[in-house]
């Protein structure tokens, strides 16, 4: 599992990222924009999770589950520790699946005890509720964009699916892969900023193919060989105790803004902040890049 | 007519003689023809390698034995050799890894008259071996150990095709190998190269 570490180390303050998916790609994070003015002033670790991005491995059912990618996430933080000195300020931030991977394991044991703080970016905690809160999501919105005259046959065809999703089964996820479609019209009309943000060398630089063909088998097997309980934290979040900040784009479509503020209420931190970015997607940091950097810079200083 | 047992055996034995004469000859009659045609001498191709976003160099020696070859005749004349063929690699991607392989099978390769050469090669036998650049072992005493040679081996057979030109003597070509890793993570996993090289 390769871990990318950018930016200034100087002052001992280290973000260690945890990308989405599951089976993302820590470098499609850093596209060069939100992560300048962070890399300037903190060292970001990019960390490619088990069978992700540029991950090698020979995996199963026994050895690619949500336990073993926690411990590879506190392996993660041990090797930080050896390598970058016990006196180093860890920061974790998760995007997407980073926040269930992240909050399960802050929520776990002692290992908060090893962060001054959480960051988290379109959360989610469970995915049955996800389902549940994506149908009045997308129906607000498909309803606003239809009185407004934008993309209304589009939107009516939504209307129909959100209606037609089964909240009572937890693989009805076609709202969820309507996702970056409706995302895109979005930003098309200008409702939401940039979207998806640029691609950099970094990406690039990685064998592209490579990290496609890991995230779609990963992600399959993930969330079709184990159940559905596994992923819920509904009664672990309250365990997080560490300052923490949750930031959710007001559009998100892939995960509902109401996914973010019940994720933000079960935290048991009582130094907690909700941000909602009124023009963002399910990728804020891309969106709206400097008020990311403002609210992460104003969080870490507070609590280094 | 029933031909007496030992003439049947005669007539079989001679009929034998002559068509292996015949093969013979016609297999010398080839060989005269191209004597002066590459196709039938062992040879080395040296090639660099990128990948499919041109990203990530590398090297591939490709090693030949033609084991026969055939020649058409006429408007359309073309050479048509079968090949043993082996590579050796190497390629860097400069954020996580080196790599390694070797591998083996046969190729057929075309050459038209206007020495355009068309190249399919499958090689079922082959190995691939990643070195990563740093790499730690964490243990579940969480105690950290720097591992020396890390990596991983795989399994990787290899298909390429390729296209080639021959001019002023000098061989040219580029070549695409989708090589299959297995087991990579879940199952297997393609990695494709372009190699742009000379024989040698």
């Amino acid at each position: 599992m390769p871990a990318y570490v950018y930016g200034n180390a100087s002052n001992n303050i280290f973000i260690l990222t945890l990308h989405g998916g599951p089976g993302g790609n820590s470098l499609r994070l850093r596209n060069g924009q939100w992560n300048e003015t962070l890399e300037e002033k903190y060292a970001m670790v990019y960390w490619d999770q088990r069978g992700s991005g540029m991950s090698q491995g020979n995996l199963n059912k026994e050895n690619l589950n949500f336990r073993e990618m926690k411990e590879d996430l506190k392996a993660m933080t041990a090797l930080l520790k050896h390598k970058y000195g016990e006196d180093i300020t860890l920061f974790l931030l998760g995007h997407s699946w980073g926040t269930m991977l992240g909050g399960g394991f802050l929520a776990e044991e002692n290992n908060q005890d090893n962060f001054n703080g959480w960051i988290s970016i379109a959360s989610i905690y469970d995915w049955c509720n996800t389902i549940k809160d994506l149908v009045p999501a997308y129906t607000k919105i498909a309803s606003e964009q239809i009185e407004a005259g934008n993309n209304t046959v589009y939107w009516n065809e939504i209307l129909t699916l959100a209606a037609d999703t089964d909240t009572t089964r937890c693989d009805d996820v076609r709202l969820n892969n309507e996702g970056p479609t409706a995302t895109s019209i979005l930003e098309s009309q200008g409702i939401i900023n940039n979207a998806l943000g640029g691609f950099n060398g970094d990406f690039y630089l990685n064998n592209f193919i490579t990290t496609t063909f890991n995230k779609a088998g990963t992600n399959d097997f993930l969330f079709n060989e184990f159940p559905f309980d596994d992923y819920d934290l509904s009664e672990k979040l309250s365990k997080i105790k560490i300052p923490s900040t949750v930031i959710h784009g007001k559009y998100d479509l892939n995960l509902a803004l109401r996914t973010g503020q019940t994720y933000f209420e079960l935290l048991g931190s009582k130094n907690k902040t909700f941000y909602t970015f009124d023009k963002s997607a399910h990728v804020p940091f891309h969106s709206e890049t400097e008020r990311t950097e403002e609210i992460l810079i104003e969080f870490i200083e507070a609590n280094k | 007519m029933h031909l007496p047992k030992t003439n049947f055996l005669i007539i079989t034995f001679t009929c034998i003689l002559f068509s292996s004469q015949f093969l013979i000859g016609q297999n010398l009659k080839l060989k005269e023809e191209s004597i002066s045609l590459d196709e039938e001498e062992p040879s080395y191709r040296l090639g660099i390698l990128t990948n499919c976003i041109l990203k990530n160099p590398g090297i591939n020696l490709n090693y030949q034995k033609p084991i026969s070859y055939s020649i058409k005749e006429g408007t359309k004349r073309n050479i048509k050799t079968l090949s043993i063929n082996t590579n050796l690699g190497f390629f860097w991607d400069p954020k996580t890894h080196v790599a390694t392989y070797i591998n083996a099978g046969i190729n057929r390769r075309k050459t038209n008259a206007k020495n355009r050469q068309w190249l399919l090669a499958i090689n079922p036998i082959g190995v691939m071996r990643t070195f990563v650049h740093e790499a730690y072992e964490v243990n579940e005493s969480l105690e950290v150990t720097r591992k020396r040679i890390a990596g991983r081996s795989y399994y990787a057979p290899e298909i390429i095709f390729g296209t080639g030109k021959i001019k002023n003597d000098r061989t040219r070509f580029f070549n695409i190998h989708l090589m299959i890793l297995t087991k990579s993570n879940l199952g297997i996993f393609p990695l494709i190269h372009f190699e742009f090289g000379y024989k040698l």
